[in-house]
Formats: structure tokens, C-alpha cells, sequence
């Protein structure tokens, strides 16, 4: 009981002194924030690009941080530099030349002058949900690169998981239960007020 | 009976420093360039190493116990027992660098996970052939697999005992249930079992500490599994070597704080292990000398006495070559690696690799067949949830080919299943959102409730199942390599359609939604990592390795008792079997010396 309360406090605390901000400032706070993190495997208008794409997939609301605060772009490079291999590596960077490429109104357009809309658009065109069909996939079953939805997809799960695994978010947004020391089921409201386990 | 807690606690002080280390190392290594002469040597530190070195120990023997690995001490060298997902790289996630090196080791899945890779082999330094594929999962540090074991531990039966006589399938076991019964009693005292005593003939039982609970799920998918079928099969939690209640013998062993990170060594010593359990109990006799980064390559044999005089050692880091002598040698090295150090032992009398005369050795592998069964997602528990995460699940003893109505025509022998029930990390609404506040919302709320039956099943023993030496493709100490080739039978796969049917119907009949049942194929044997056969006993010496008491037939001061005595399978995991026909040996060993002396 304890423990949900003071879960409860950690929302309302946070809930009261944050105001839900506009997308648009979340785009210019998340420039200077990450403006001295150097990338290793992204270009620098990949990494402008997924940084404000992640905040558009998880963004900043009353309780909760944007996914660039807790430092998701940079665990997605770091986890594209040392997990993926080597194909994979050569097949993502296509992918995001394809994906800026398609980003962007005009070929002349500077990578930070991309809008919300531009993004949302983008997304709501290509991001598959459940039962959706992917239709660049179907009509070339074999073809070793990702569609536009596989790469989407990618980086959304890419997105989650590095802010599932971030230690603000498992210590203090999830319920962080590190040494149990017993085992049962019980209410979910009395466990962990709802939320899910971090660990 | 001396304070053992001083003794044990000399062990951890010698350990946490490394100056102190070096000097006890260097120390021991002194003594035993004085003096190679033992009564007793043990080759490997892992669940039946550590047994071996336990009995033999506190029989009063001096006994020199080897491992080719390095040292792993107990809790100080589990250096990510403590770590969470955002003190790991990659959230954990197994590096394309790990994955090169360790690239058979991560046929699993799970071992090159980063809070766990360092207790896998690396295969460019350690490499084996392949005629079929086989996985051949393992790590060379000191404590063996026993530190990455899945804890599972049941006992075998009559049932299994008597299989192969019953079906006239390879050779007859040599002993019977009431032959280890007492061993098992004794082992499981010692290491700590927990589960639940259910009285059936073909699923003995233990001695065992008080079960870990099931879920609400679990609990009630038991109901119906009674409730909806008449031929007496159940679902129990797993029975599994962990402290449930008060402590055990050995390095500061406590109850289980269920936090599921075993694997990674557990700084509770709440689950067996050697390092926790077995050698600090030989240490604490004063009459064990533990030398890792040891490789034995042969079993030296005399022509004049018939026995074995000694052991052939390769130091892993300095590559010198050192010879001790003991009256008696045990083999606990692992199924593979005990077959390729026998293999290795040529002579006049044994041209073929010693205690080799039915020409057996190395073949008849076995591991179990899974990765089959079914899932399902239970509904009307969305306001329940669990506390804790408990490294064990539910487990479905054997209700195949038991007589009567369980009888099946297709197939013989049986399987177990093991799984559980678990709710999902977060909602599946996650997979219905693109982006925004409310996919913000679906990653931090649970999802639904998953459950799984995994399907563990016997294998037959079969000759042409084997492994061999590869005398052109050296290691870097210059041994040969072992090849495998290896795959389960037509048995195995009739088996593996029951397997995936009979979890679909239960499933089913529990009345949960979108069943779906599995099957990865039994692409290739390994994965179990319950290698099993390669020298097994019987009672003729034309067609077995070794005796009842497992000692090689003509060679009977060499015992051989890790995963390759086993005659059969069993559906069962097998290394509690392990234990106790280790300590069962040793005690035999130890007793025909004193007799002796």
C-alpha cells in the first residue's frame, strides 16, 4: 500500500509541476538538449530526425518524460552501433535515407525545419497497427531491404524498449520492485496501481 | 565436528583479495609440484564435480579436483547479479561482438544475454564440429553449468528404470528406483528442493521444502486439467533447487528473494550451486586442492595393475604440461567432455579409447526434445496481477504410456511439461496505437495473461547418435576437436505431435482464447543442454561403458558420473540424477579404498 501511494505521489508531484508543453517546444527543447551527444552511427540529420520522431511516438505528457529525455536516441544508436549486424547496419541506413527522403516536402527543405506535420504524416501513412497490411512488403516479398513499415516499426519498438529500459522510467514511472522476496498474485490496483513492472 | 563457518569463511577471505588469492594459488600450485600424488582426483567443478569433491572430501580423501576453467568464487564473481536493464548496454541485449565470438553459445537465445554471456564459452577459442548440427551449450569457469543450471529437479522411476528392458531398446539399466533412493534423499537435503509431494508411483517423491505458489492463473488451470480429464494427469508447481524456507550447508545459503536472475549467479546462494554449496563443504575438510585453468586430456592406464595411475594436464594459460597420480579418478567433465578425455586415453589394451571395449563410448547421445507445446491468452484476470518473479513455473508430470488408458500406440515413453502463466510487460493496445499519449499510457500497463505448456520429451538411445574426435582439427593446446552427429528419431517426432495436441486440449479446455500450438521442428539436439549417453551403463561390458556403481567395466578405479552413465533419458530434467549417482559413486569409491588401505 505504501509503495502505490508513493507512486501516487511521484504522479501528482510531477503532474503539478510540469505543464503538458506544445510539440513544438518539445522540438527545440530536445535540439539544445542533445546538441552536444555525438552520435555513433548516425549522420547528424539522422539524429535529427529520430530525435523528434522518438518525442512524437512517446511524447512529454503530465506524469511522464518525452522519450528524448530519457535519452532513447541515443540508446538507439548506441544499440544499432553494437547489436545490429553489419548487414542490418547497411540495410537501416537506406532505410533512413529513404525515410528523410520521404520526410521532406521538397529536396531543398533543411532537416531542421521539418514540422510536426511533416512526421505525423508520415507516420499515420506508414506505421502498421494490428491487422494492417503492408503493401510494399507484399509486393516484394524477397527483398532483403525494410519497407517504409518494417523500418517505422522498428524504430517504435526501438522507442519503447530504450524507454522501458531507461532508469528514470524503470525506477520512477514503472513500478521497480527489485528485490521481491516473495511471490503471490494478488489485486492489480493494490500491487502496483495499475502500472507495469519495470523489471 | 569443527566450526565449519571459520573454515568457510577462510575460503571467502582468501578470495577477496587478490594478492591473497595469488599467493594460496601459488601456494597450492607449490604442493603440488611437491607432490602430484592424491587419493582421489575429480576432473570438473560442476553439479557432479562438486558432488564428487564433497563425498570424497569428507571420506577423508586427499583430493586434487580439476577444471579447465577459471576461478568463479562465490558471490564476488557474479559481477552483474546486482545490475538492472539500464546499468547493462543495450538494455542486455546479447552484442553483435558477443554473438560473433559466442555464435553456437547464442543458438539459445538467451545465453549471450549480457548479465549472463561471461559464463558461456567462447567458440572461436573453444570450437567443436558439426556432421549434424548440435548445440552444445556450455561454460569452463569453476562451479561448471551448476551456475547456470534451470533448477528443475525431479527424480527418475521404475517407470524410467525398467523402460529400456520393457521396450527392448538399447541396454538395461544396472540399478533400480530403491538402488538411489537414498542417494536422491540424501542430495536433495543437502542442495534444497522445493515443491509439492503428490504420492504417484511414476513421479516419486522428494524431500522437499515448502512449494513456491502457483498463480491465479496457474491455480486455475490446474482445477480444470482435473476437472476435464479422467486420466489422472495434474499440474503441480515445479520442483526446483531453490531455498523456500530457512537456509542450507554451505557459503551463507538463504532463502529465495525471487528475483529471477539465477542465471547470473545468485548473491543469496539461494538456489544450489557448486560454488555456494558442494566445494566450499570439500574446501572445509582441508583435504581439497583446487587447481582451475587445468585441462585433462588423458587417463593415464597401467598395463601391469589394470587401473588408471593418473591424470594428463594441460595448464589453459601457461600451456605446461603437468602429470598427477591418484588412486582413484573421477570423471565429471560433462557427457562430452568426459567421452573425449576417455576417447583421448589410448593404450595397448584400450586402442580405442580407454574402458572403449564395446565400442560404445561416445555414442547413444541423448538430450530432451522441446520447443513444442501450445499458448494461449486467459481471460477475465485483468485486475490481478503478481508480486515477485519467480524463477520456476508449473509443471505437468509425465501421463503418457503409463498403462491403461494413457497408453498411447504411437509413440513409447513420454514427456512433462513445463511454463506458467505470466502477464505480458505491456497492454496490447500497443500493437493498435502509432504514436502519442495514449501509446504512452499502453507501455506502462500490463498486458494480457500469456500461458504456455512446453513440452519436455525422452529420447531414445541410438547407437548411431555420436560424437568422435576430429585428430586434424586442433585447439590451441593442440587436442583434437570433438565432432557431433547427432538428431532425434522417428520416436521423438511421433511423440512431438501428442506433445503440441495435448497442450492445444488443455489449453482448450480451460477455456482460454486464441490456442495456438508450436513446434520449432527438433531441428537439432543440444538446446536442451541435458547431454546425456556417451558412456552408459549396463551390465554387460560388450555392450556398456560402465557398471552400476559407474565405474569404467575394466578399469574399475575410474568412475564416470556426469551426464554420460545414463542409460535412458527420462523426460526429466536430469541433473538431480546426476547428484545423486555421483555422491552414491564417491561413497562407493570411497569405502572400497578404506578397505583397501
Amino acid at each position: 500500500m505504501k509503495r502505490r501511494d508513493a507512486l501516487k505521489n511521484i504522479g501528482l508531484a510531477a503532474g503539478f509541476t510540469i505543464a503538458a508543453p506544445s510539440l513544438l517546444s518539445i522540438f527545440q527543447s530536445c535540439t539544445t538538449n542533445t546538441e552536444t551527444w555525438v552520435p555513433k552511427f548516425l549522420t547528424p540529420n539522422e539524429k535529427t530526425v529520430l530525435t523528434d520522431l522518438v518525442d512524437i511516438i512517446l511524447p512529454k505528457t503530465a506524469s511522464t518524460p518525452a522519450a528524448s529525455e530519457v535519452n532513447v536516441p541515443q540508446f538507439i544508436d548506441k544499440y544499432i552501433d553494437e547489436v545490429l549486424s553489419i548487414e542490418d547496419q547497411a540495410i537501416t541506413r537506406t532505410a533512413f535515407e529513404r525515410l528523410i527522403a520521404t520526410l521532406k516536402p521538397n529536396e531543398t527543405t533543411p532537416i531542421d525545419q521539418l514540422t510536426e506535420d511533416n512526421y505525423t504524416a508520415i507516420l499515420d501513412r506508414y506505421l502498421l497497427v494490428k491487422g494492417d497490411i503492408d503493401i510494399e512488403r507484399e509486393e516484394n516479398p524477397e527483398a532483403k531491404s525494410m519497407t517504409q513499415s518494417e523500418f517505422l516499426g522498428q524504430l517504435k519498438w526501438l522507442t519503447i524498449t530504450g524507454y522501458r529500459n531507461s532508469e528514470q522510467v524503470g525506477e520512477n514511472i514503472l513500478v521497480y520492485d527489485p528485490i521481491p522476496s516473495a511471490y503471490y498474485s494478488g489485486d492489480l490496483q493494490e500491487l502496483t496501481g495499475g502500472k507495469a513492472y519495470s523489471l | 565436528m569443527a566450526d565449519k563457518s571459520i573454515i568457510y569463511s577462510r575460503f571467502n577471505l582468501e578470495s577477496d583479495n587478490n594478492i591473497a588469492i595469488k599467493t594460496t594459488y601459488q601456494l597450492i600450485t607449490k604442493t603440488i609440484m611437491e607432490n602430484h600424488q592424491f587419493d582421489a582426483i575429480v576432473v570438473g567443478t560442476g553439479i557432479s564435480g562438486g558432488w564428487a569433491a564433497k563425498e570424497l572430501c569428507e571420506n577423508g580423501l586427499k583430493t586434487l579436483v580439476l577444471e579447465r576453467g577459471r576461478m568463479v568464487k562465490h558471490v564476488e564473481d557474479y559481477p552483474t547479479a546486482h545490475l538492472d536493464p539500464w546499468d547493462l548496454p543495450n538494455g542486455g541485449k546479447a552484442s553483435r561482438e558477443t554473438r560473433e565470438r559466442k555464435h553456437k553459445q547464442h543458438r539459445t537465445g538467451y545465453t549471450t544475454q549480457e548479465a549472463r554471456q561471461h559464463f558461456f564459452v567462447d567458440d572461436l577459442k573453444h570450437p567443436y564440429n558439426e556432421e549434424r548440427r548440435f548445440d552444445w551449450i556450455r561454460g569452463y569457469h569453476v562451479g561448471g553449468r551448476s551456475l547456470m543450471w534451470g533448477r528443475q529437479s525431479y527424480r527418475l522411476s521404475d517407470v524410467d528404470f525398467e523402460a529400456n528392458k520393457k521396450d527392448g531398446i538399447a541396454v538395461d539399466w544396472p540399478v533400480r528406483y530403491k538402488d538411489i533412493e537414498p542417494w536422491y534423499d540424501k542430495v536433495e537435503e543437502y542442495i534444497g528442493v522445493s515443491g509439492q509431494n503428490l504420492g504417484l508411483k511414476h513421479f516419486p517423491d522428494q524431500k522437499l521444502l515448502k512449494p513456491m505458489n502457483l498463480n491465479c492463473v496457474e491455480e486455475h488451470l490446474q482445477e480444470q486439467i482435473s476437472e476435464k480429464f479422467d486420466d489422472d494427469r495434474l499440474l503441480t508447481i515445479g520442483r526446483t533447487a531453490h531455498i523456500t524456507e530457512g537456509t542450507k550447508e554451505g557459503l551463507g545459503r538463504s532463502t529465495c528473494q525471487y528475483r529471477d536472475r539465477c542465471m547470473r549467479g545468485c548473491p543469496y546462494g539461494a538456489y544450489f550451486s557448486s560454488n555456494s554449496s558442494t566445494l566450499p563443504a570439500a574446501e572445509a575438510t582441508g583435504n581439497m586442492t583446487l587447481r582451475p585453468n587445468s585441462i585433462v586430456h588423458e587417463v593415464i592406464y597401467d598395463e601391469k595393475t589394470k587401473q588408471a595411475t593418473g591424470v594428463r594436464v594441460i595448464d589453459a594459460e601457461t600451456k605446461k604440461k603437468h602429470v598427477y597420480h591418484a588412486k582413484v579418478i573421477f570423471l565429471c567433465a560433462s557427457a562430452m567432455a568426459s567421452a573425449s578425455i576417455l576417447l583421448q586415453s589410448k593404450s595397448e589394451r584400450f586402442p580405442n579409447g580407454l574402458g572403449n571395449d564395446s565400442g560404445e563410448l561416445g555414442h547413444n547421445i541423448m538430450d530432451h526434445h522441446f520447443h513444442v507445446g501450445a499458448q494461449a491468452t486467459a481471460e477475465g484476470f485483468d485486475d490481478k496481477h503478481i508480486k515477485g518473479r519467480r524463477a520456476n513455473g508449473i509443471y505437468i508430470p509425465r501421463f503418457r504410456n503409463l498403462g491403461g488408458k494413457t497408453d498411447n500406440k504411437d509413440f513409447l515413453r513420454g514427456y512433462g511439461y513445463q511454463g506458467g502463466a505470466s502477464r505480458e510487460d505491456t497492454s496490447e493496445m500497443v500493437a493498435e496505437l502509432k504514436y502519442g499519449p495514449k501509446l504512452v499510457d499502453a507501455i506502462l500497463k500490463p498486458g494480457e495473461w500469456n500461458v504456455n505448456l512446453l513440452a519436455f520429451g525422452e529420447t531414445l538411445p541410438d547407437h548411431s547418435n555420436r560424437m568422435y574426435l576430429d585428430e586434424n582439427k586442433k585447439d590451441e593446446w593442440g587436442l583434437p576437436t570433438i565432432t557431433f552427429d547427432a538428431a532425434f528419431g522417428e520416436n521423438e517426432f511421433k511423440m512431438r505431435k501428442d506433445m503440441q495436441e495435448e497442450a492445444i486440449k488443455m489449453l482448450k479446455a480451460a477455456g482460454y482464447k486464441n490456442v495456438r500450438g508450436y513446434d520449432n521442428g527438433g531441428k537439432a539436439m543440444g538446446l536442451g543442454i541435458h547431454e546425456m549417453g556417451t558412456a552408459r551403463m549396463g551390465k554387460d561390458p560388450k555392450t556398456s561403458v560402465l557398471n552400476k556403481y559407474n565405474q569404467i567395466h575394466a578399469c574399475n578405479n575410474v568412475y564416470v558420473t556426469d551426464g554420460a552413465f545414463m542409460t535412458s533419458s527420462g523426460c526429466q530434467n536430469p541433473s538431480l540424477t546426476y547428484m545423486a549417482f555421483t555422491a552414491r559413486a564417491a561413497n562407493h569409491a570411497a569405502k572400497k579404498l578404506k578397505k583397501n588401505a
